[in-house]
């Protein structure tokens, strides 16, 4: 008889979320590679917060990965792994009315500022821990 | 009369509710599986462009026994000052009749050259999964033609090989006008696969780049290879891992970030920021990581979180440094 094969909707219905489940696992989980956290904080010079430049963090140990992010108007958010790193700030401005004609077009020539004891011969470090970090400040004095 | 019980029935509401529902699912579940169906087509284009730019540069060390050099040094006054690999192999390319043309132009900088020479695009030298290809630009102009591809430069200026800790120390990562920043290609550089000491298929020969802008003049950015060279765009550095978030730093960008693009893609004005060194990564658009061609001729993946000194091994050549598994 038709009606004792008939499958219930309820039934159905069961087997279409656990099918539509198991085909949905396979999707997303972008879980893969090193965990990740936020560090942010300041930057100023002589007091002055640094308007434009960039801050790298490199690890310490391992295979000294960086991670680096743009300062603007003297704070940053650098998404970086946990653990000691070294820090290298810089930071340019315009010098005016230098130009280099060397492309045979007169281009601006700016300047980085900041002392090499904060980039090239940096000294700052800063230790992120496991679930980031929010007041990473670097006062720097020329 | 009464009414026989009848032996085919229709279908209920909830049985029908419930047909539609699962349909709705697979659908669902079909429509995005079709947008990423086509980004896989794309990425496979751009592995087999990637293949025929390591099978170029191979026929071309056929023919002449050696790899184009990197870059051109300038002599002041010479034709075809800045000129790169890019112009090199050409003929390679199924660029014949273009490398011609271009043989017979005089003019003394490659960015002047802004007739249809510079002009041509050649498609295979574009990745199609990049929304800004094919690119235009990266040599102070706005037309000339930028490649998505770059030859594998090295790690840059100077560096540091500790063989008893296997570590490489980066201390310089500037590529342009170097003769040897560590990879196949310098300034000048005549380098064969026998100069291969690593073994060539453990070694880099070229990788993708991304480009940042069209209708926007820069210097330098990766891929300018109609005068950008001496800035920076004849070659990529694996100094950082691939999509790294530190910048490229070249002349002058087209831009200094991609929305979009893995870790907007940074690139740092080194002119206009009084900022030594010049240098670009390998970037995509690609997830998770970019595609690079081996000098042996191989074309594979290498993730955004491949191990940095992994990495830089091997983009070095000749570091002899045991290399695990990539």
């Amino acid at each position: 008889m038709l009606g004792h094969r008939h499958v219930q909707p309820g039934t159905l219905f069961c087997f279409s979320l656990v099918f539509s489940a198991l085909l949905l696992s396979g999707c997303g989980g972008s879980g893969d590679g090193p965990e990740v956290f936020k560090v942010s904080g300041t930057v100023s010079l002589d007091g002055q917060p640094v308007e434009e430049g960039r801050i790298l963090l490199r690890k310490k140990s391992g295979d000294g990965k960086a991670f680096s992010a743009p300062i603007k108007d003297g704070s940053f958010t650098v998404t970086s792994e946990a653990g000691p790193m070294s820090v290298e700030i810089t930071a340019s401005r315009i010098i005016p009315g230098k130009f280099d004609n060397s492309n045979g077009t007169p281009e601006p020539v700016g300047e980085m500022y900041i002392p090499k004891q904060y980039n090239a011969a940096t000294t700052l470090e800063v230790i992120v821990p496991e679930g980031g970090k929010s007041d990473a400040d670097f006062p720097l004095s020329s | 009369m009464r009414s026989l019980p009848s032996r085919h029935r229709g279908f209920t509401l909830i049985e029908l509710l419930v047909v539609i529902a699962i349909i709705a699912i697979l659908i669902a579940l079909l429509l995005p599986a079709v947008q990423q169906a086509r980004e896989a087509a794309r990425r496979t284009q751009c592995k087999n462009h990637l293949k025929q730019f390591g099978l170029a540069l191979h026929n071309y060390h056929d023919t002449y026994s050696v790899f184009p050099y990197g870059q051109q040094g300038e002599v002041s006054g010479a034709t075809h000052r800045r000129a790169c690999w890019f112009q090199s192999i050409l003929p390679f390319v199924d660029q014949a009749p273009l490398y011609n043309k271009y043989s017979q132009d005089t003019t003394e900088y490659v960015h002047q050259i802004t007739s249809d020479i510079a002009t041509t695009i050649v498609p295979m030298m574009s990745c199609p999964s990049d929304p800004q290809t094919p690119g235009r630009g990266g040599n102070g102009g706005t037309v000339a033609f930028q490649t998505s591809y770059v030859v594998a430069a090295g790690v840059g200026q100077t560096y540091s090989v500790d063989s008893l800790n296997s570590v490489i120390t980066v201390t310089n990562m500037n590529i342009p006008n170097v003769s040897d920043p560590g990879g196949l290609f310098g300034l000048n550089s005549r380098l064969e696969l026998r100069d291969c000491l690593d073994g060539s298929s453990n070694t880099l020969l070229a990788s993708e780049g991304i480009i940042r802008a069209n209708g926007v003049a820069g210097w330098g950015e990766l891929g300018g290879v109609w005068g950008g060279a001496p800035h920076g765009s004849y070659g990529f550095s694996v100094a950082e891992t691939p999509n790294t978030s530190v910048a490229d730093r070249v002349y002058s960008c087209k831009a200094t970030q991609v929305p979009g693009a893995p870790n907007r893609a940074p690139c740092e004005n080194g002119n206009a920021g009084g900022l030594s060194g010049r240098w670009n990564f390998a970037r995509s658009f690609h997830v998770g990581g970019v595609q690079a061609a081996m000098a042996d001729g191989a074309v594979r993946f290498f993730s955004d979180n491949i191990d940095r000194q992994t990495w830089i091994k091997l983009g070095i050549r000749n570091d002899q440094l045991i290399i695990g598994e990539f």
